[in-house]
Formats: C-alpha cells, structure tokens, sequence
C-alpha cells in the first residue's frame, strides 16, 4: 500500500494526449497508473524527477527523465514528500510566511526611499567625478551645436555691450578665484526660450537677449543669475543629473518593469516627480552657492532675490501643485530663501 | 510493430476501405503504422486525415463546444508573492527580480485554466538575467550617448530603428517557447524581413497618409503577429478585417473629441477666475478628464480589436477562441485599478493586476476541439516539448522590464 494518493494528469513526452491518472507515493519513488485502464503508465524514483518550485496554490510540474509530465494539484503531506530530497523552496516559504510579508511591507517602501534620496544622488556624484573632461567638452559642444540649430539664434546685442558685460564678468571670475578660461560666455536670441540662461558641462553658460532685457536697469541682477550658473558647474550638475535619471529610470523599469498599461501612468508620473526633485536639489545647491558668492563679492543677496522677482513677474502666478511637475523650485520660495539668509 | 486496429492482412501495403474510419481512429491508425513498410498505406491515410481535417475545419463550432477560461490566483497569494520577491529584488541589488519574474509569470500561467488544463511558463530565471543585462546596457548606451552628443544618439536612434524589429522577434519567440499546454509548448515563426516591413515600414509610411493609413498598419501588425503563433505542429490562422481596425480607431479617436469637448466647456466656464487655488483645481481636472479619455478611448480600440482578432483566429481542428470584451466595463476596470493603485502609493497593483486576469478570463471562451489530443510537438521546428533543452544563446528576450 502507497504512503501518499493522489489524483493528476499525465501529458505523455511529445504529444498533447492527456490521461486521467491515479499517482502513489512510496518511500522514494512515484508510480502514476491509468485511472480508466488500471494500466501502470511510469515510474520513477524521486532523484529521477525534475520537480518545479512550490508557488501559491498553482499545481506542481513533476517531469520524469522520459519527458512525460505529471501535473497535480498538491496536499501539504504531498508538499512534504516531494521536498524529503531537501528540494523545498526557501522563497516559497517566504511568501508564505505571515512575518516575511508584514516585513517586505515595511521594508520595501523604506529601501526604495533610500536608494531614491541617498544612494542615487551619491553614485551620481561619483559618476559625474569620474566622467573625463574631454566627454563633456563633446557633450557641450554637441549639446551647443543642436540647439544653435534649433532652439537659438545670434544674439541682437551690440558688439559694445556684450564685451562690457564680459569684461565686469572676467573680473568677477578672476576676483572669486575660479579658473578664468574655464568658463566661456555667450549671448543668444531665442523666441521659445525668452528670458532665459544655462549652463553647458563644460563652463560654457547662454545668456539669452530677453533675459538681459529684463534685468537691463541693474547689472548686479544678471550677475547673480550668472553666479547661478556658475554654482551648476561648479558642482557638476549636468553630469549628476545625467547620472540620476540614467540610475532612476532603471531601477523602475528594472522593479517595475511588468506593469503596464495604465498602470504605467502611475510609474511614469512618479518618475517624473522623481527627477524633478532631483533636479529641484541640484537648484537649491546653485541658488545657495550664489548666495554665498554674491556674500564674498560683497554684494547683496538682494540682487539674487530681485532677480527672481523679475522672473517671477514674467511667468506669472505659480499653483502649488506645479512644483511636483516642475524641473526648478517655486519662485516664491527662492526669493524667500535668499531673503532669509541675509 | 503494431497495426491491431487493421482488420484485413497486414503483411502486404496494399490500400484498405478506410472510408468508415472517424478521424480520431485514422489518427490513431497513422500514429502507429509502420511507414516505411507500408507506404502507399500511409499516403491513402494522410491524404484521408488531410480530407476530414479540411471538413472538421469548415464546419461550424457549436455554442455549446465553447467553454470558460478560469483564472484561480487570488489577490492575497499574489501579494505576498509580490512584496517578498520585490523585496529580495532590491537586496540583491536588482539580480534577484530574474528570479522575481519567472515566479510571477509562473503564478499567472499555472492559474489560467483552458479546458481543465493549465497553462506552464518555462523560461529560466537565467535566461531573464541575461536578457536584462542586455537590455540594459542597450538602454544605457543609448541613454549616455543622447546626452554626450544629439548626433550620436541619432545615430544610435538609426541603428535601434534597424535592430527593434529583430528584439520584437526575439521577444515574439522567447515568450511563446516558455508558454507552455499540455506538454507542448508554443511558437513563433515570424521573420525579421517581414517584421521590419510591419513594425518599421508600414508605420511609417502611414505618417506620409497623414495616418490615415494608420489603422490599416496595425491590423498589418496584428496579423504578423497572429498568423505566425503555433502550438507544437499546429499554425495558427488568422484573417483579420482593415475595417475593424478602421472603426476601432475613428471611434477612439470620437470618444477623446467628445470628452475634451465637455472639458473645455467646463474650463472655459471656470477659467473667469484665476487665483493659485484654481489653478491647481484646473489642472488636476484636465488630468482627471486626460485619463478619463485615455482609458475609455484604449478600452473601445482594446474590446473591439481583441474581439475581432479572437473570433478570426483558429488552429484548425484543435481550437477556436471567442472574446466578448465590452469596453465600458474595461473601461472601468482600468480607471478603478490606476485610482486605487495611485490612492494606495503601489500598494494594490497585485488587486489590480488579479482583477485584471479575471476580467480577461471571464471574457474569453474557447473551444477544444477533438483535434487538440493529437498535436504532436513539431520536431522540424527545434525541440517543443516541454521537457526539451531549449536554451542556447539566442533563447532571450531582451527587456528591462
């Protein structure tokens, strides 16, 4: 008499046919005969059997080294059987066990929230440490060469009025002890990108005509923009951010690669958030490092904030909701936070 | 030797009166008969089972031969399959989440039920790793090479442009070999020339029609994809309609005018005063009505072509397939799912991917016909049988996700 019974289904190797068939259990060998024969159909020891892993309430694939598969849906004493060959799945047990689940809940969130707000932003100035000054003088270049093509055209300003700006701005450089042909300045018009200035990787920073428009009563004003500039390069913030968005989009697609359809919508929006956040951080760094900047120049923080102001007065009203979907912090909080520090 | 079920003298290949013979008999008959002393036997048989395969096929399928598809996972198996692989994914610094698929692919094929069998997923957690690595570094190749140089990445883009329909195919054959049914696993036989044409050319080209020769495209796509399925030896026959694909598409593209339509009635009602407040209660809406859009528009296109692409694909003799998918209740089903998994921070997308299944299930019916006891894995088209070695270097399927 067989320790174990059980009921399942036996696919012979190399067709589709199906049998209902009656499977016993003995010491450490399975025998699987025909319910409707009677007919012994297989046998086998149980090292013979490839076994698949426990999962959930799905049956378990047994396959006998002829190929033919046994499919059955199992009892625990059944379970115990098929794991005597020391076979049992410890991530089975896992997900089984009440305490491993209650703790994945608590641990998950924790872990994804630190990968998010230490260890990306830290690999991510390791990267941009380790990235070579030749790429991203190509990237600059390339990045300059696309959007000249695109986005900007020759600046209107006249040839006296931009070497006046460069020349208060090389003394300015010089005077804060950076290096002098590290950063290269330029003046572009552009319609789409209005008031407006960047800096390139490479110490190569736009000024946009609209933007020194805006602040054209007050040369301080555009100082202070430029310093801000001045604090992206300074840190590495294209790179860091290049970094960031890299890591965190693999790590979503990496974790949550399988959902999809609207689903995605929700990975994606938060993504999104994400980055921006990041990009948020790398903001508040430049804002503050002109703060301290203007503080050694001897100028007032003031000028950072009007600056903002007349930024602020060109895009208008700002909701509260947009700083979740905006690359840069609130206007309002910038102006509030160089006002504050005086 | 075995030629029991011959009633006259065996011993000479001469032909017999088969003609009283169901199908599934000569079936038998043929699997058994020894074809190289009986040849001219064996040719009056296949041209016999090639005859009354023809007539099962033509015939139409009874109602009552089709039966439910069952899903039996359940949301609180899942989830703590889910949390727990997630979290050994992140410990192992994103190794383990290979692993991680194969057991969530594995729990949603084994509790699909076709006919009283189960579905089997078969892929290897190393096969996935190495698919991973792969995709990441294209990814991150193309990634770092659209910052460093917009040229570079264009030519890149180019070069992805070239490679995607191969990746598409790869992946069509890979998901289909690890699908296993009854012993026999699927396949997919497409090629790249001719996914090329359907994934890359045809789109398009359909841009240059202003795309309105974009529906047409899909169903080109479709039916790729469809006819070149099989099940051991058995192909799968699809004859899709450009006319479904066609309304499909104008109704979807109705239902996104006629809901921004009442949007922007309701804006412009509200817009008189702008204060920070309103603001954000406008745009919350605009995204509100953005998904509401979304949602209904791809359930109307998903119902309608998932209907018509069941209900005109058969594997002759072995199955037919119904789906009766209405899009509002889809609809709802995928607003509910995203409202809950935004309200829970991720925490019920295993509700909404259980509920998902089940929906998906309810509205699926197939027939198995007496034909599915006799396919036979195909040994011309590598190994299919479940138990079959299958991995070798090209047997990937090169994604991030």
């Amino acid at each position: 008499m067989a320790l174990l019974q059980a009921e399942g289904q036996l696919y012979k190797a190399g067709g589709s046919a199906s049998l209902a068939v009656l499977v016993s259990f003995e010491a450490d060998s399975i025998s699987v005969t025909c319910q409707q024969s009677q007919q012994p159909l297989v046998q086998a020891s149980l090292d013979e059997l490839k076994i698949s892993d426990k999962l959930g309430n799905t049956p378990r694939d047994i396959l006998f080294a002829n190929k033919d598969l046994l499919t059955l849906i199992c009892t625990p004493a059944i379970d115990d059987w098929l794991h005597q060959g020391n076979t049992k799945s410890t991530v089975s047990g896992f997900e089984k066990s009440k305490r491993m689940v209650a703790l994945s809940v608590v641990l998950v969130p924790l872990m994804l929230l630190g990968i998010y707000k230490y260890l990306i932003p830290a690999a991510a100035i390791g990267f941009a440490d380790y990235v070579p000054a030749y790429m991203t003088q190509v990237a600059s270049e390339h990045t300059l060469f696309a959007m000249d093509k695109t986005l900007l055209s020759p600046t209107l300003l006249s040839e006296q009025t931009q070497q006046d700006y460069l020349d208060e701005w090389a003394e300015t450089i010089d005077q804060l002890a950076l290096e002098t042909d590290h950063y290269q300045i330029l003046f572009r018009q552009s319609d789409i990108m209005q008031a407006n200035a960047f800096a390139l990787p490479d110490g190569t920073i736009v000024i946009t005509d609209d933007m020194v428009a805006l602040v054209d009563d007050n040369p301080d004003l555009l100082l202070a923009i430029l310093l801000h500039e001045i604090g992206h390069v300074e840190h590495k913030h294209s790179m860091r951010l290049v970094a960031q968005s890299l890591a965190s989009s693999v790590v979503v697609s990496y974790l949550f690669g399988d959902l999809s359809g609207m689903a995605e919508i929700f990975t994606g929006t938060t993504t999104t958030i994400m980055q921006n956040r990041f990009s948020q951080a790398l903001e508040w760094q430049a804002d503050n490092y002109a703060l301290s900047q203007l503080d050694r120049l001897g100028l007032s923080r003031e000028t950072f904030a009007q600056a903002m102001e007349k930024l602020q007065d060109m895009v208008g009203e700002e909701s509260q909701l947009s700083v979740l979907m905006s690359s840069h912090p609130l206007m309002e909080q910038r102006i509030q936070n160089a006002r504050s520090q005086e | 030797m075995d030629n029991t079920n011959n009633l006259v003298d065996i011993s000479v290949d001469s032909t017999i009166d088969y003609s009283n013979y169901s199908l599934e008999q000569l079936l038998a008959i043929r699997a058994d008969i020894n074809t190289q002393d009986f040849p001219k036997r064996t040719k009056q048989l296949d041209a016999l089972i090639a005859e009354q395969q023809q007539q099962a096929a033509q015939a139409e399928v009874p109602d009552e031969a089709f039966s439910d598809i069952k899903f039996h996972g359940t949301t609180r198996d899942y989830f703590s399959i889910w949390i727990v692989n997630l979290l050994l994914s992140i410990v192992t610094l994103g190794v383990y989440s290979a692993w991680a698929k194969v057991r969530t692919s594995r729990y949603f094929y084994a509790n699909l039920e076709v006919d009283g069998h189960r579905l089997s997923y078969l892929g290897e957690p190393l096969q996935i790793l190495k698919g991973r690595a792969i995709g990441v570094l294209l990814f991150g190749s193309y990634f770092l090479a659209s910052v460093f140089s917009p040229m570079a990445a264009l030519a890149v883009a180019a070069i992805l442009f070239i490679l995607a329909p191969a990746l598409l195919v790869q992946g069509f054959k890979f998901k289909m070999k690890m699908t296993g049914y009854r012993n026999i696993r699927f396949g997919f036989t497409g090629s790249y020339g001719k996914a090329l044409l359907v994934f890359v050319v045809f789109p398009v080209m359909s841009v240059f029609t202003l795309y309105l020769a974009f529906p047409w495209a899909m169903k080109k796509i479709d039916q790729f994809i469809y006819e070149h399925l099989s099940y051991g030896g058995q192909k799968v026959e699809t004859d899709l309609s450009s006319f479904f694909y066609y309304l499909a598409s104008i109704g979807a593209v109705l239902i996104v005018a006629v809901i921004f339509g009442g949007a922007s009635i309701v804006g412009l009602v509200s817009t008189s005063t702008m204060d920070s407040l309103s603001i954000d209660l406008a745009s919350l809406s605009l995204a509100a009505f953005y998904l509401l859009a979304m949602a209904t528009a791809s359930s109307f296109y998903t119902a309608m072509i998932r209907n018509h692409v069941f209900g005109n694909s058969k594997m002759s003799g072995v199955a037919e397939f119904r789906s009766n998918i209405e899009f509002l209740p889809l609809a709802g089903l995928r607003l509910t799912n995203l409202a809950a998994i935004i309200l829970t921070l991720g925490f019920a997308y295993p509700w909404a991917k259980i509920r998902t299944a089940q929906f998906m299930a309810a509205g699926t019916r197939v027939a198995i016909l007496p034909g599915a006891d006799n396919v036979i894995a195909d040994a011309s088209n590598n190994a299919n049988a479940v138990g079959d070695e299958v991995s070798s270097m090209f047997d990937i399927d090169v994604s991030l996700g």
